[in-house]
């Protein structure tokens, strides 16, 4: 267990594009955003610790934006990242990957001073920074896991350690139409959810979503319409219609699912 | 809800019992073969609540295309009382009058040579749009007076400007149009989504066909029809695009908000009075929807 380089990172899911621009590209099962950056060194005392780790109070992957591109570090750029836009539930992935860090630093494992800034590492040195400005478009993605990753050669990360998150949407087998299954804690996560869930399908549906708070399923299926019938007005659509089909239920887990179904 | 519910009353007929809130029982056409092959239980549950609905007659039926839709499965069809039933936009479904145009064309398919087929096919292309939310790009869009023309009076807009004859109106289902449309109570964003995509395909299962009339199988028909074997045709399958989604769903968010879906065991199936003012409202714009899909294909 002497001399490795580890960190925690969140491994996404999202609907990358087929061919990326130049550089050494990470392959996509292992893109990720690096919660806790622990650099290289012996970790023996952390690996006898791993039971105690912190586990995050959200059961259910996040899902955000990765909306822009960033070369870090910005001086002399060896990393092509993502920068995420939040749209909900930043506050709890901050206050727990604070807890990370302290449980961290109790184990004698003092992280790097500056600020959490979450990101998605795509690719790394050499690339040419301008065609990747050029393909990038905003996509969704969410929180597959949670793992304390070592990083290996040429780009391989092993994850030693996996705390599993339950994907904030799967999609079903429907005869004719798409069909979902939107699992949220909240309302307003069910809403977020079924807005990523529709824009993995058609990232550019991004620029449409609510600007509103909706409090209740009819108000989630109202909005969902709103932003299809924009959509659709501007630049045209895949989908047609979210229906009023089905209702929100409360898993023995305390989760909300909802049974989602478009008409394409 | 499981297909073990079901009782055999007839070759491939089965009786669906009417239980809980199902005010007629249901009807499932369908052969053994059938219900063993697609996947049943959810279909059957569709079913099942189509049968809540008010003023429903008769039975609650499925079709041997029975799959699994939203509110009503897809095969579904259930019969209102014309005085005291309700009308449900999502049972009418958001492609108002979508369906399938035949046209023939008296060239003989045999005398078209591969070189003008080829230009058939890049002109249609050229002049049809189709695709995902593909209308007119190329500022082809209909003016205000046209727009509310076509939705009032239906094909026959169509034929006045000569992409027709009159005589396709007599072989077109209600001559080409639904009466009672009301352009005046159709919603800004309905006409936004419609104005450059009459004239279009779309996407999905949506289709122009150009092909050979090889075989006929009912003579005495397809003399009346004027469909000759050799003979050139063109299918078109079509709706009314994005005008008719728009419309179902200003429709069902209406009757959503104004509570017509308190009792049904699932709102896509929300469904007004026919005879109240939601209930006509939803009437006139479904009109409207239906003349523009005539005029579509």
């Amino acid at each position: 267990m002497n001399n490795q380089r580890l960190f925690f990172g969140v491994p996404v899911e999202a609907p990358w594009p087929q061919e990326l621009p130049s550089g050494r590209i990470l392959d996509e099962e292992v893109r990720h955003m690096t919660v806790a950056f622990l650099g290289n060194g012996n970790f023996t005392h952390l690996h006898s610790q791993l039971s105690t780790i912190p586990l995050p109070p959200f059961k259910i992957g996040f899902a955000a934006i990765a909306d822009s591109l960033v070369f870090l570090p910005p001086q002399t750029p060896r990393v092509v990242a993502a920068s995420v836009q939040w749209l909900n539930g930043f506050d709890t992935v901050l206050e727990w990957q604070h807890l990370l860090a302290q449980w961290l630093l109790s184990l004698g494992y003092p992280l790097d001073k500056r600020p959490f800034f979450p990101h998605i590492t795509l690719a790394r040195a050499p690339f040419d920074p301008q065609p990747w400005k050029e393909a990038f478009h905003p996509l969704p993605f969410f929180a597959k896991a949670i793992h304390l990753y070592e990083s290996l050669d040429n780009l391989q990360y092993q994850p030693i350690w996996s705390h599993p998150l339950i994907p904030p949407f799967e999609e079903l087998d429907h005869t004719a139409d798409i069909a979902f299954l939107i699992r949220g804690a909240s309302m307003k996560e069910v809403h977020l959810h079924a807005q990523i869930a529709l824009s993995f399908q058609h990232a550019a549906l991004i620029r449409y979503f609510a600007r509103t708070l909706c409090n209740n399923l009819d108000e989630i299926i109202i909005d969902l319409n709103r932003m299809i019938t924009e959509i659709d007005s501007i630049e045209g659509s895949p989908f047609k219609a979210v229906s009023f089909h089905g209702q929100v239920k409360q898993t023995a887990e305390h989760m909300l699912t909802w049974e989602m179904i478009i008409d394409v | 809800m499981s297909k073990h519910n079901l009782k055999k009353i007839g070759p491939c007929t089965y009786l669906l019992p009417q239980e809980g809130g199902m005010k007629v029982p249901g009807l499932i056409i369908a052969s053994e073969q059938l219900l063993e092959e697609i996947d049943i239980e959810k279909p059957l549950e569709q079913v099942r609540n189509m049968a809540f609905l008010p003023g429903i007659v008769g039975y609650s039926i499925a079709m041997p295309d029975i799959h699994w839709g939203y509110g009503f499965p897809i095969g579904g069809v259930a019969a209102m009382d014309a005085e005291t039933g309700v009308i449900s936009p999502g049972g009418v479904g958001y492609d108002i009058n979508c369906g399938v145009r035949l046209a023939i064309v008296p060239e003989p398919f045999s005398a078209i040579t591969a070189h003008a087929k080829q230009e058939l096919i890049q002109r249609v292309f050229q002049f049809v749009p189709s695709g995902v939310g593909r209308g007119h790009r190329s500022g082809q869009i209909l003016s205000e007076g046209d727009y509310n023309q076509l939705l009032k009076i239906g094909a026959r807009w169509s034929v006045e400007r000569g992409f027709g004859f009159p005589s396709d109106l007599d072989s077109t289902e209600s001559n080409g149009r639904i009466e009672g449309a009301d352009p005046k109570a159709i919603s800004s964003e309905a006409k936004l989504r419609g104005r450059d995509q009459l004239g279009s395909i779309g996407s999905g299962n949506h289709f122009v066909e150009i092909g050979e009339v090889e075989n006929i199988y009912l003579p005495t028909i397809a003399e009346s029809w004027g469909v000759k074997q050799g003979q050139t045709y063109v299918l078109i399958h079509s709706g009314s695009r994005g005008f008719g989604h728009q419309v179902c769903q200003d429709a069902l968010n209406s009757f959503v908000r104004q509570g017509y879906a308190e009792g049904l065991p699932d709102k896509q199936l929300v469904a007004a009075p026919i005879h109240s003012p939601a209930g006509q409202q939803y009437f006139s714009t479904m009109a409207a929807a239906a003349n523009f899909a005539f005029n579509n294909r």
